[in-house]
């Protein structure tokens, strides 16, 4: 059975990685797309990707080729796991939470027609 | 007669300009490739021994090595690609390396009691302060308030298991399965309170 997603506290760029991976859960991705698709360097983005697989929410296997077909080796992938997609889930609405803008606050327009 | 070994010589030259074309673009090809792997190797030297097995050899020399084959027919594109990957790694390496020690050392399993959320055989469940934070939250968030959300509950289809009834919620509602979960705990308790007062 899955081990249980330990719990993360997403910020803006985990954010950006993790919903790569949700958009479809069976989809095995790697690092220098997913360093295109979501738009960071790999300074940011391989901590962020041992983060997650030391979290539970990824897991990472290898590329299934052979590699002297192929003429390359073997890329590295991550797959988010069940728990880690609900718990991704979770996360991704508290930080949508945290940056909702206060409904009391309305923008202040001048009225039409006023030249002041 | 001059004409004729001017226009021979002409010929030969051409060939062997046209060789020396195919060398030297040959040449520069091979260079090409060596070039991002040499600054990956460079980048390698930040990694101790053991991650320069997992980190290096498994994970940044394959993808380098797709970067390459992948614009093969295009020498400039490849530079570019494979170059920025690796002058990337560089820079990076060293934190990278940082933080790969760090989550090795502290990867312990997660403390289920400590942990505000897991998933156990009877779906979500939320720790006491996330669940009462997020239960605090509903209204605003929702715009509709608990009372609502149960008699919504109360007159939806009957289910055995509380994940189903959540998803049930989330997707009828379009809330979050995080807020749907915490509504059918919450009114799960409070039928269970009601239950043992009455």
């Amino acid at each position: 059975m899955e081990p249980p997603a330990e719990d993360l506290t997403l910020t803006p760029k985990m954010a950006a990685v993790i919903k790569i991976f949700l958009e479809d859960t069976q989809q095995p991705r790697y690092g220098l797309e997913l360093m295109r698709l979501a738009g960071q360097p790999s300074g940011t983005l391989y901590p962020i990707l041992m983060k997650f697989e030391r979290a539970g929410w990824l897991t990472a296997g290898k590329e299934d080729i052979d590699p002297k077909t192929e003429g390359r080796p073997a890329r590295r992938f991550y797959r988010v796991t069940g728990s880690g997609a609900l718990a991704a889930h979770h996360q991704l609405a508290e930080l949508s939470e945290r940056y909702r803008p206060p409904a009391a606050v309305q923008p202040r327009l001048a009225p039409q027609g006023s030249t002041a | 007669m001059t004409a004729w070994a001017w226009a021979a010589l002409g010929t030969v030259a051409a060939l062997v300009m046209a060789a020396l074309g195919d060398l030297i673009s040959e040449e520069i090809r091979g260079w090409l490739d060596l070039a991002p792997q040499a600054i990956l190797r460079l980048a390698a030297t930040w990694l101790d021994p053991a991650q320069r097995e997992t980190i290096y050899q498994d994970e940044w020399l394959p993808e380098l090595c797709y970067a390459l084959r992948g614009a093969e027919s295009r020498p400039i594109t490849r530079l570019i690609r494979g170059t920025a990957y690796a002058t990337s790694l560089l820079i990076s390496a060293r934190r990278i390396a940082r933080t790969e020690r760090t989550t090795r050392v502290s990867s312990t399993p997660p403390k289920s009691s400590t942990s505000p959320i897991s998933v156990g055989t009877r779906g979500l469940v939320h720790s006491p302060n996330l669940h009462s934070s997020l239960i605090a939250r509903i209204p605003a968030t929702t715009g509709v308030d608990l009372p609502e959300w149960f008699r919504r509950l109360e007159s939806g289809p009957t289910f055995l298991r509380r994940e189903e009834r959540a998803n049930w919620l989330a997707e009828d509602a379009g809330i979050s399965c995080g807020y749907a979960h915490a509504i059918v705990h919450e009114h799960e308790m409070r039928r269970r309170l009601r239950l043992r007062g009455a």
